[in-house]
């Protein structure tokens, strides 16, 4: 027993490496970097399209009768144009980080960034 | 020896790996418009079927168009709009607008107008969210002759005015209160934890399953792409108010839509954007508005007061932000770089 106690053998050593590196991989993705899984939904009253943060695009798209203009670039999403009066879901400007939106309530458009790993947060406002 | 250094490593691992864990929460979400914005359910996905959702969702949505068709000042069939609009009194008025105003009445009062819900005649005339155009001064000042709160009578039975011309606008308080209403609705449907958001204002509920607290982000005024700070609460209500979202421009210069009843004018205080946290969705979503108008200095005069309990998070003009005193550590995360903590003036 109490060799089993004091001293370690070489599997412990390569499965603590093992764990050492599995916990500064998570923490490092979790800190520094931006999940591959992240994406924008893009819904309408009629449509729910996902679009990934690593996929530049952009395209126009017409809902409740207000035309717009959406841009994924660079691991952001924004409304780059909108027909709507008041204007902002341009003014929100771009979203990246997992639970903020973008949302253009007269043509019942809303950007949401979904995480498919942990979110930053509950919930982004302001 | 050898055993310590393992063990210390193996436990600083856990610890990394707990951390990266943020939210920890899995959610069902919906997006709702109604009151002029947009509003979203999050609630637990713990023992809801999409029906139950479904269900929620539906009722959430009732509950919204009631209060807007209650509060609305835009909605030609709502009483509010008539008595904007040439009718002398609201007869036997609604609890839940009766409830509204006499917040909006006391929060008024406690703010020497910096909030004001008989701002009426200058919102409608400023027109912000419809593009301007900016008025010119024999305008405004014709507005600010029917702003006056003392204008306003509010009982039980009916609600009227000395000044035919005064009208309510209740868009500073209306949506902090029915993301209230939607809170508690939930709550009490049994719903195990959540939050309502619902125009810069959210409310949570209930306990995580990780019981960990809920994270809130904090839109960074100056890029909004990102996060300026995480405020961590089990309770309660915050609402943002920020010149950086409703806005429009007219000859290169930029016009907000957070009026000082003062001036006429698109306030010009030394804060781009401010958080309140307190215990009452109605009463975050109107201090947030009036703390915003009075500036950094008067809104800890009236922090310090203690006449109305809330906690608030300023970011100024200068790039610091300032929590007030009964923001623990560990209550604030600071997130952005752009930005220095500050103890409040």
């Amino acid at each position: 027993m109490n060799r089993l106690k004091n001293k370690f053998c070489l599997g412990d050593l390569v499965a603590a490496a093992l764990v050492l590196l599995l916990g500064f991989s998570v923490f490092a993705v979790s800190y520094f970097g931006k999940s591959e899984g992240d994406v924008c939904v893009l819904r309408t009253p009629d449509t729910r399209t996902v679009l990934p943060l690593s996929e530049d695009t952009e395209f126009d798209i017409t809902s409740n009768g207000i035309d717009l203009h959406i841009v994924v670039e660079n691991g952001k999403a924004r409304v780059e144009s909108s027909d709507c009066p008041d204007k902002i879901c341009v003014h929100r400007g771009e979203i990246s980080k997992s639970g903020q939106s973008a949302v253009c309530v007269p043509a019942r458009l809303s950007l949401v960034i979904e995480s498919e790993g942990e979110s930053d947060a509950d919930f982004i406002i302001g | 020896m050898a055993k310590r250094i393992i063990s210390s490593l193996l436990i600083l691992t856990l610890l990394f790996l707990l951390g990266g864990c943020s939210a920890g929460a899995e959610y069902k979400d919906q997006v709702i418009y109604g009151m002029d914005t947009y509003i979203t359910l999050r609630v637990s996905a713990d023992g809801i079927s999409d029906d139950r959702f479904d269900e929620l969702c539906e009722k959430s949505s009732m509950i919204i168009a009631e209060n807007e068709k209650l509060m609305s000042a835009y909605d030609e069939s709502s009483q509010l709009y008539a008595f904007n609009n040439g009718a002398d009194m609201i007869l036997s008025p609604d609890a839940s607008l009766l409830s509204t105003l006499r917040t909006a009445e006391n929060i008024s009062s406690l703010t020497d107008g910096a909030y004001l819900h008989t701002i009426g005649a200058l919102s409608l005339l400023w027109n912000v969210t419809g593009g301007g155009p900016v008025p010119d001064d024999a305008e405004i000042e014709a507005a600010l002759k029917h702003i006056s709160a003392d204008s306003l009578a509010i009982s039980d039975e009916k609600i009227t005015k000395s000044d035919s011309e005064c009208k309510i606008d209740l868009g500073g308080v209306a949506k902090g209160y029915t993301a209230q209403e939607l809170v508690e609705y939930l709550a009490g449907e049994g719903v195990s934890y959540g939050l309502v958001s619902m125009g810069g204002n959210i409310g949570v509920f209930g306990e995580k399953d990780d019981s960990e607290p809920f994270k809130v982000g904090i839109c960074d005024p100056a890029d909004t792409s990102k996060v300026a700070g995480y405020l961590n609460i089990r309770s309660g209500f915050i609402a943002v108010s920020g010149s950086y979202e409703r806005f429009f421009t007219e000859n290169g210069e930029t016009y907000h839509h957070i009026l000082d009843a003062k001036t006429g004018r698109p306030a010009d205080s030394d804060i781009v954007s401010v958080a309140v946290w307190c215990q009452s969705g109605a009463v975050a979503d109107a201090l947030s508005t009036a703390l915003f108008v009075m500036g950094e200095e008067k809104a800890m005069e009236l922090y310090r007061s203690g006449s109305v309990s809330f906690e608030a998070v300023f970011i100024t003009e200068d790039g610091e932000i300032v929590l007030t005193d009964g923001i623990a550590d560990g209550d604030f995360e600071l997130e952005s770089e752009s930005y220095t903590l500050r103890n409040p003036s």
